[in-house]
């Protein structure tokens, strides 16, 4: 456990959450006061919700990123396999689930493979994919709505209310936090993020790991595709389009370095839920929208720059 | 490159030709390409008043490319362009009508420059990470221009000024991009600040222990950007007419793409505005003939992301094959 000890020194990771969490805290305290609503159950559930998609693919993210790798294309790339979906979904629908699948795996190889073998920067290259998917399914989608028909599964509630796609985001983010922090794929993701020749000197084949962290953000961006779909019961050209800003800005938010070797999977949902909760507050508050989208942008840069601050506060 | 001192007019086997000569070469190569494959398949393509119209259609892109590039080249990025040109035009629309197009005008400028400063003072002074700070700056400022503009359009009468075409048929928003690309070249590669960003991009610590004041240089480079911003909006104001609430929505995407396309590193140090301007029109002329043979734009779309990847690949095996350090 060496690599664990070297990825995450205990003096940043804690407080980068804990400011964090008192970020949320103040937020809740400040909507339950100013809502009579906000403190209720069904809107907890309803804030759950709302991150359940992000929330699946920022669980992947978060890996990549510790890995010191990123994926742009994953808004496209849910399209894309929402897409194969609906296209699929009029002739067997077991199909057509096997068939997004591996949509989606075929996308994080492809975006690995590029990242890998030609070693092209991952930012050029999901850029590069996320450019081409988009293409490709506003090209066979012709821009137009499809409707997808007796898939309606991410919605059912079976119990405590809580709907099937927020089972499913749990069910990503504890199977991520598991691979990252009890596996040796996981501890060698951070090991590479912190410092690729150590990992490369002790025998950690950067190749595998790299390739093996986008494979899940693939497979991610398909069970994400899956229940978005079933969520819209529709896919058009437009569908998961600046997925990829929300998917970043909550990893980061969540104390995840953009160079790598340092993020977990707790951190992210507290960043998920920073934004989500604001953004449900101000709806519960009749705030127009775009001041979500002003407030998400003031808090990023801000939470940062604290987390900034406190390094080089600990670092002097 | 030549203040650089590199010989690097002979061939690809010298050291410092390795890095910069091929690099425009290979482009050169495919933007050649591109040209005879349409001029063979469309006998539209070669004619004067079509190269005219692939230079208008890279103008804006090209304005915010050039500052986008000294940026990069500074280890830098900017990615809330699109949005800041966005919100420039707003201002200039919906201030227009009661202050004169004048005033009008002067605001939107000292709005970009703001943007900019704002953005350089979160790298420079809270020491947020550049594509963090303007991924955030971004999202609040397509924010803000919705809750101030209500996603509403905003007519901007009497202001065409950048379509029209005094010389040769060709508008005034190319030759604005023109005298744009022109003094970045000039700043980049003739003065003392140009020389000093890629010693800042190429290792910045280096950079400070030599002298050079890093965080003015960096904090300067995004005021240029913000004014690239202003700029643009304005030309985009005239050439549409009017502002809408998705007015420059995802342009940095194609910003970023001409700029890598043309060479410049990402981690900062190499790079040149003559490699952003190739990049530019790769893809200009990409989708130009692709519209000429009446291909569905989102085929544009798919082989500007394919044709990202291989120009960076190619580059990259290129470098590795000739024994460079990546």
């Amino acid at each position: 456990m060496t690599a664990a000890a070297i990825a995450r020194p205990r003096r940043f990771a804690i407080p980068s959450w804990g400011a964090l969490l008192l970020v949320l805290a103040a937020e809740m305290t400040m909507f339950g006061i100013t809502s009579p609503y906000f403190f209720s159950w069904d809107n907890f559930v309803n804030i759950v919700t709302t991150v359940s998609v992000a929330g699946i693919i920022a669980s992947a993210v978060t890996l990549l990123m510790v890995g010191g790798q990123l994926d742009l294309s994953v808004g496209s790339g849910v399209a894309a396999t929402s897409f194969v979906l609906v296209s699929l979904s009029g002739t067997n629908m077991a199909l057509a689930i096997a068939a997004a699948l591996v949509v989606g795996l075929l996308i994080g190889l492809l975006n690995g493979l590029i990242v890998t073998v030609l070693r092209v920067n991952a930012l050029i290259a999901t850029l590069g994919t996320l450019a081409l998917l988009r293409g490709l399914v506003l090209v066979f989608g012709h821009s137009n709505y499809l409707f997808i028909t007796g898939f309606d599964w991410a919605t059912y509630r079976p119990f405590l209310n809580v709907p099937l796609s927020v089972w499913v985001f749990l069910a990503a983010a504890v199977i991520a936090h598991l691979v990252m922090q009890r596996t040796v794929f996981g501890r060698q993701t951070y090991t590479l993020g912190s410092n690729p020749v150590a990992a490369r000197l002790v025998g950690i084949s950067s190749r595998r790991t790299v390739i093996g962290a986008f494979l899940l953000s693939g497979l991610c961006m398909a069970v994400a595709g899956l229940v978005l779909s079933s969520q819209l019961a529709s896919v058009s050209g437009g569908t998961g389009t600046g997925l990829e800003i929300s998917v970043i800005t909550a990893v980061i938010l969540g104390g995840t370095r953009l160079s790598g070797g340092q993020g977990t999977i707790p951190g992210t949902a507290i960043g998920l839920f920073v934004v989500a909760v604001m953004g449900n507050g101000l709806t519960l508050l009749n705030i127009d929208a775009p001041w979500q989208q002003v407030a998400t942008g003031v808090l990023l840069i801000l939470a940062v720059a604290t987390d900034q601050w406190r390094e080089s506060r600990d670092a002097a | 490159m030549s203040a650089q001192g590199s010989t690097a007019g002979t061939a690809p086997s010298t050291a410092a030709g390795r890095r910069r000569l091929p690099e425009s070469a290979s482009l050169i190569g495919v933007l050649a390409l591109e040209l005879v494959a349409f001029s063979v398949m469309s006998p539209y393509f070669l004619t004067w008043s079509n190269l005219v119209d692939i230079l208008t259609a890279v103008s804006i892109v090209g304005v915010l490319a050039c500052a986008g590039t000294l940026l990069m080249v500074a280890g830098q990025f900017d990615l809330s362009v699109g949005s800041g040109m966005g919100f420039t035009a707003l201002m200039l629309a919906m201030t227009a009508p009661s202050i004169g197009i004048g005033p009008a005008v002067l605001l939107a400028v000292a709005v970009g420059l703001l943007i900019g400063a704002i953005n350089g003072f979160i790298v420079t002074v809270l020491r947020v990470n550049a594509l963090i700070t303007t991924l955030g700056m971004l999202t609040l400022l397509r924010g803000l221009h919705l809750v101030i503009g209500h996603n509403l359009e905003y007519p901007i009468p009497e202001f065409d000024w950048a379509v029209v075409r005094p010389v040769l048929d060709v508008p005034v928003a190319v030759g604005v991009f023109i005298v744009v690309a022109i003094l970045f070249v000039v700043l980049m590669q003739r003065t003392f600040y140009g020389r000093r960003m890629y010693a800042i991009g190429a290792n910045a610590v280096a950079a400070r222990l030599v002298g050079i004041r890093v965080n003015p240089a960096v904090f300067t480079a995004f005021v240029l950007s913000g004014a690239s911003m202003a700029l643009a909006g304005i030309i985009a104001a005239s050439q549409l007419g009017s502002v809408s609430g998705s007015t420059g929505t995802g342009l940095e995407f194609t910003v970023v793409t001409a700029i890598i396309l043309g060479g410049t590193s990402l981690t900062g140090g190499i790079g040149t505005v003559s490699g952003t301007l190739i990049g530019l029109l790769i893809v200009g002329v990409l989708q130009n003939g692709l519209n000429l043979l009446n291909l569905d734009s989102s085929w544009q779309q798919v082989a500007t992301g394919a044709l990202l990847i291989l120009a960076v690949a190619f580059d990259r095996l290129r470098r590795s094959g000739n024994g460079g350090a990546q």
